[in-house]
């Protein structure tokens, strides 16, 4: 059998015979290798739904950890490493699976590791196999993408690269699942020398010797690998034409602006079916609630708060899972990637990466999967900017406000209120970029870090792994900000249900008009009966802890041209910034589930008045709404993602302050300008 | 501004924004911070190379071997390389 060719020379390096007698449990197997080999694909058939998200401390870099059967009674737990090109690199994805790699802190270092390998470029994946080798820790090799190798004309001598590296290689097809049964079986064999001193095939001496690693690569290659390598070889025309196409100037741009509108009309078509079903089935379930528990506190807790706050959360899981779903589809073609440079071109001059499109068009949906997709922006400042300014984008919880405040200011005139729709999502738009110029040359001071990426080769998606990743993706939300999100629900609810205010005298004299024609106009009775509900409704929303800071905080927001039923409308909105329509309907209309694209609705709105009498919704004050609307932070479960996100309560707590600060301004600005200019 | 291929004669290093699409070189040195320096090694971009230009302009598509790498310009442009006949 041929001697394996020797590493270069390097440090000495923690030796696992050093390691304590291995503790009893489910072998510990790490999956480890660069971007786009195929490795969460391969984790997927190993480990299928059995998977959780894991989160390195102190990052946000993600890992999932799933578990497989290795044979009878015997399980073992997989860790899907980020992808990344070195070890030795100063980023977060290298500096966490060095960490995983060498069992530093929390982690307990893997038994085996299995290199997953792109058998179409393996010199290139051979630098990071030469480290994880010299690591010495057990490994064995998955080949991956070996049809798409051969395809390509290269022929591939497994026997030999196994003897070449001096550890066991199996070819694999992870999409199809074919070898994965072997490579397991590998894995197994492998493992079975737990305890018992590796002992390398070859000295990689000093992994920090870049050009040390790659003579070392390009020699195993050579030996195992034969077919076109050379640079110049024929290209591949298709990619050549796609690449020009995606990336140009114009035409760039212009396929990207129809991919995102797509993304975009499928989330928001796709959504809107198992939102309402969500919210349905959640108003059922009060309903039985309603009737099942006798009335008092705990009745409205459950019916109220504790469901009301869950349905707040579990609403937002067909928008993420969707969006997820559809972002990993596009990955995974190739096609981000190029059209990350696209927007990198406009974004940059703003202080943003390429990679920020992705968060800032996902905030459109929902400011939620947008800020969780930033983790795609490897650099810090990069990522951090992009949080703290994602929640600017118009997200669908201010459309029921946009329409209703258009409504009111362009009554008529439908043309009009489309441009001041538009109007909105630009300023928002425009605040974004505009506050991500300030933050990058002030709080978060540096350029934003040049675009080098590997533009992947295109092919395929797979919906099993994009269908992984959504469900993933909605596991992880739940668990994490679903608990934070549902708090502040079941908060707020508590704020505008209690203190109880006994009804208003003027409900008693209604129901008793009701009493009094019941027999003779039972129609009249409803009419009285229905009056009488509104205005218990309005004295309950204005007597609760949430109706008495409307009224505490009003001079504050009098500036703007709010009074306190506006103010109130304001404060609630902070739970669900289309709560606001809620209050407003329940203030002035008397049911919170008036429909504000009901004429008639608008019409009672726009005649609400004042406690002095004169108008609510002038234009002034409506424009000034409408502005704070587009720049205020008025979402606490993003800004409880912020927090989890950007690694701090400073950073949730300075987006808070930022915003509302800018949305205050702007809003007065709004309002004190047209009311100079002579409109009322 | 791009120009033709250069003879293999001509030792002087030159920006990568020099070359046009379907020129050959070898990347002489890289002026850029170091970790990013790493980054482009890692990907197979490292001093000594070869690569062939795919695309000139921003982004710059270059191949080396089997890796195809987007560079935005402003890193291309601190890309010292020698250009080399095609093949």
């Amino acid at each position: 059998m041929p001697q394996p060719r020797a590493l270069p020379a390097s440090r000495p390096q923690p030796r696992p015979t050093d390691r304590q007698p291995l503790p009893r449990g489910p072998l510990r197997i790490a999956l480890i290798g660069n971007p786009n080999t195929g490795k969460t694909t391969l984790f997927n058939r190993l480990c299928g739904l059995r998977a959780k998200t894991a989160n390195f401390p102190g990052t946000t870099t993600d890992a999932r950890v799933g578990r497989l059967q290795l044979g009878p009674g015997e399980e073992a737990e997989v860790f899907d490493l980020p992808g990344l090109y070195r070890l030795s690199l100063d980023l977060p994805e290298s500096r966490a699976c060095r960490a995983v790699l060498e069992g530093e802190g929390l982690y307990r270092q893997p038994e085996v590791v299995v290199a997953v390998l792109d058998a179409t470029n393996l010199a290139r994946n051979l630098y990071l196999l030469g480290e994880v080798l010299a690591s010495g820790l057990p490994t064995v090799v998955a080949l991956n993408m070996v049809d798409l190798a051969r395809r390509r004309g290269l022929t591939l001598d497994a026997a030999r690269l196994a003897a070449e590296l001096g550890c066991p290689v199996v070819p694999i097809m992870a999409r199809k699942g074919e070898g994965v049964a072997e490579l397991l079986a590998a894995v197994a064999r492998k493992a079975q020398l737990r305890g018992a001193p590796t002992h390398p095939a070859r000295a990689l001496a000093d992994p920090s010797d870049f050009a040390a690693l790659e003579r070392w690569a390009e020699e195993v290659v050579e030996a195992s690998v034969g077919g076109p390598q050379a640079v110049g070889a024929a290209a591949d025309t298709l990619t050549e034409r796609l690449d020009q196409a995606f990336t140009h100037p114009v035409a760039g741009v212009l396929l990207f602006v129809a991919v995102m509108g797509v993304l975009f009309w499928t989330i928001f078509a796709l959504a809107t079916v198992p939102m309402d079903l969500i919210e349905a089935t959640f108003g059922v379930l009060g309903g039985w609630v309603q009737k099942a528990l006798p009335e008092g506190a705990l009745r409205d807790l459950v019916a109220n708060g504790v469901l009301g706050g869950i349905a707040g959360t579990v609403v937002f899981l067909p928008q993420i899972c969707l969006l997820f779903f559809l972002i990993s589809l596009l990955e995974d073609t190739g096609y981000l990637a190029r059209a990350a440079f696209v927007m990198d071109r406009i974004l940059c001059r703003f202080g943003l990466p390429g990679h920020a499109f992705v968060p800032l068009l996902s905030s459109h949906a929902c400011a939620i999967p947008g800020i969780l997709s930033s983790r795609l922006i490897p650099d810090r400042r990069d990522r951090l900017t992009t949080i703290l300014v994602a929640p600017f984008m118009s997200c669908s919880a201010r459309l029921p406000v946009y329409v209703l405040l258009t409504g009111l200011l362009f009554a008529g005139r439908p043309l009009l209120a489309g441009w001041a729709f538009a109007g909105c999502y630009l300023l928002g738009g425009a605040a974004a970029l505009v506050s991500a110029f300030v933050a990058r040359r002030t709080l978060l001071k540096g350029r934003s870090r040049p675009m080098v990426l590997e533009l992947p080769s295109y092919k395929v998606p797979s919906l099993r792994t994009a269908l992984f990743v959504a469900l993933d993706q909605g596991k992880d939300f739940l668990r994490k900000a679903g608990t934070t999100i549902m708090g502040i629900c079941v908060l707020m609810w508590w704020l505008s249900a209690y203190p109880h205010t006994p009804p208003p005298p003027q409900a008693a004299e209604l129901e008793q008009k009701a009493a009094a024609v019941e027999a003779t106009a039972p129609q009249q009775a409803a009419a009285y009966r229905a009056e009488a509900a509104e205005a218990v409704a309005r004295s309950a929303q204005a007597g609760s802890f949430a109706g008495r800071l409307g009224r505490l905080i009003e001079p504050v927001f009098r500036p703007l041209g709010y009074d306190w039923q506006l103010t109130m409308g304001v404060l609630t909105s902070f739970v669900a910034r289309e709560v606001f329509v809620s209050t407003m309907s329940v203030l002035l209309v008397g049911e919170a589930e008036a429909d504000v694209a009901d004429q008639g609705v608008l019409d009672r709105l726009r005649h609400a008045t004042r406690q002095d009498g004169s108008p609510l919704f002038t234009t002034a004050a409506s424009a000034s709404l409408l502005v704070f609307f587009v720049l205020a932070m008025q979402c606490l479960p993003t800004l409880a993602v912020t927090r989890r996100e950007a690694g701090g309560v400073r950073w949730a707590a300075l987006q808070l302050g930022y915003m509302s600060s800018l949305a205050y301004l702007a809003a007065f600005l709004t309002y004190r300008v047209l009311l100079a200019l002579g409109v009322p | 501004m791009p120009t033709a291929n250069l003879p293999v004669l001509d030792p002087a290093p030159r920006p990568l924004t020099e070359l046009a699409p379907g020129c050959c070189g070898r990347l002489h040195d890289c002026l850029l911070l170091s970790e990013e320096a790493k980054l482009l090694a890692a990907l197979g971009l490292g001093t000594g190379c070869r690569f062939r230009v795919c695309r000139a302009g921003d982004p710059w598509i270059l191949e080396v071997k089997a890796t195809r790498i987007g560079l935005a310009d402003t890193v291309a442009a601190r890309l010292m390389v020698l250009p080399e006949p095609v093949g």
